[in-house]
């Protein structure tokens, strides 16, 4: 993530993608794991807008998104959409990265932004 | 050959719901355990077994065990899985008295969840592990916000709108508003409140989140012959399991194939139906996990009281009032009575057996049913006023 990529763990003897990460894969039960990075589309499975806010490093409102990218895995992050586009089901999207002091953290962007 | 009725719910015990109880959850504990052995007739001697659950819980069985001078316990676990492990907690004991492995098993709950850690705001830093990591750092932190994610695609793949979210939210209250043990005594509310309440976190409102709440409740299991000797009707153990899913996480498993439906409810339902040898329609009153609304409506659909994508039509349909052949959580349930991750449910079917309960429904109760937490691993048990 800090190199600004979107990595999935893909199981090197049966090709199965897993997300989130583990030692071993759960389909064939091989240890082998070899790095795969993504393409970064995926389109919204889910979302919520957050109004209620419970922590002061999370102003409201802000839209999170459960994204299924085009490898398979479902991917939580925020939508950033500077142009105030809302969020919906099946909406295309793809993953950028931004600097949360030092940490690089996934967004979602809409594909026009 | 199972447990079917082998063992039976023989004491309950509760102290008042509210938002600052103004004592230990410890102290609460004894009080409800205490209370539950009172009602089957029993002494704090007599039990040898507690099991608990485990999440969320700042109460040590070691400090239970000092507090409640017991020496002689043979079975003691706990149950994971947060809200989910309601039932699960009388599914052990009632495999283990079944087995013969203990005599008097106290299951218990107790929180100071509004005074002291409220579990619907978030808690952030000192780290996080494993797959939260994925979820905290993008302010993704707190059930509600994970519970909206299945509410939403609900609202999709069936094409119903929040309003029937809000439908079940009126019913739940409507029957909290005539029981004086429930925070929201006397506090009806309408569609017009249930609309104009103010977001949460889309498409969840006020009305559609349980109630931070201080409380504790208590149950004893013994042998349905033991049972039958004690003070209190006995509320026979039908059926209890416990269940789980696909690719799960905590209240995330964003990865299974589909989240506008319950796997693990699924999964446990047709256990404690195969159990209790009982199909849906022989549930005569039922008590489902409702922190949210949206998984109650598929929590119905997953125990087979509505198809898939139509819980609404049941909701709407009257049956689930307190004059309708199928109440629902005439306490007034975890949105109304108060949030006792699950606990209460199991204490009101008691209370519908014995035909005991603030809100008696009109129908005669012969079998109820309790579910526990949705969206993570989860648990149930079918209550019998015989056992048949």
């Amino acid at each position: 993530m800090n190199e600004g990529r979107l990595t999935f763990q893909k199981c090197a003897s049966c090709g199965t993608i897993r997300y989130p990460v583990g030692p071993l894969c759960p389909n064939c039960h091989k240890f082998e794991t070899e790095w795969v990075t993504s393409s970064g589309r995926g389109t919204v499975f889910s979302f919520t807008v957050v109004r209620h806010q419970t922590h002061p490093a999370f102003p409201v409102p802000y839209t999170i998104l459960v994204v299924e990218m085009d490898e398979g895995p479902r991917v939580v992050a925020r939508l950033e959409a500077p142009d105030g586009t809302p969020a919906r089901i099946g909406m295309a999207v793809r993953v950028d990265f931004e600097d949360a002091g030092g940490q690089m953290l996934p967004v979602f962007r809409t594909l026009s932004a | 050959m199972t447990f079917r009725n082998k063992t039976a719910i023989a004491g309950i015990g509760e102290t008042e719901f509210s938002k600052n109880s103004g004592r230990s959850t410890l102290h609460m504990a004894c009080e409800a355990i205490l209370a539950a052995l009172a009602d089957a007739g029993l002494q704090p001697n007599d039990i040898d077994g507690i099991i608990k659950m485990s999440a969320n819980d700042d109460i040590q069985e070691i400090d239970l065990l000092r507090s409640l001078g017991l020496s002689n316990l043979r079975v003691f676990h706990d149950v994971p899985h947060g809200g989910g492990a309601a039932c699960g907690t009388v599914t052990g004991a009632a495999r283990a008295i079944a087995a013969g492995a203990a005599d008097v098993i106290v299951c218990f709950r107790s929180l100071n969840e509004r005074s002291e850690r409220r579990f619907g705001y978030s808690k952030v830093g000192g780290g996080v592990g494993g797959y939260m990591a994925y979820n905290i750092p993008m302010g993704f932190v707190t059930p509600a916000q994970w519970v909206a994610m299945f509410g939403q695609r609900y609202l999709h793949d069936f094409g119903w709108t929040t309003e029937e979210f809000g439908h079940l939210a009126i019913l739940i209250r409507k029957h909290a508003s005539t029981n004086p043990h429930a925070m929201m005594y006397n506090r009806e509310i309408d569609m017009e409140d249930y609309l104009n309440a103010r977001w949460i976190t889309e498409p969840l409102r006020l009305f559609d989140c349980t109630l931070d709440t201080d409380g504790a409740c208590a149950v004893v299991v013994v042998s349905a012959e033991k049972a039958k000797q004690l003070k209190s009707q006995p509320a026979y153990i039908a059926g209890a399991a416990q269940g789980t899913g696909s690719r799960t996480q905590m209240m995330t498993s964003y990865q299974r194939p589909s989240i506008s439906t319950l796997e693990e409810a699924t999964a446990t339902a047709n256990e404690v139906y195969r159990i209790a040898e009982l199909d849906p329609s022989r549930i005569d009153q039922a008590n489902l996990y409702d922190h949210f609304t949206p998984m109650v409506l598929m929590t119905l659909e997953s125990y087979g009281f509505a198809p898939r994508g139509k819980a609404p039509d049941l909701v709407r349909s009257g049956r689930l009032g307190l004059d309708g052949d199928l109440p629902l959580n005439p306490h007034g349930g975890h949105l109304g009575d108060g949030y006792l991750h699950g606990f209460s449910h199991i204490l009101e079917g008691v209370r519908q057996i014995r035909g005991t309960a603030n809100n008696q429904v009109k129908r005669s109760v012969k079998t109820t049913l309790a579910t526990s937490g949705t969206g993570v691993p989860t648990s149930a048990i079918i209550l019998s006023s015989e056992a048949y």
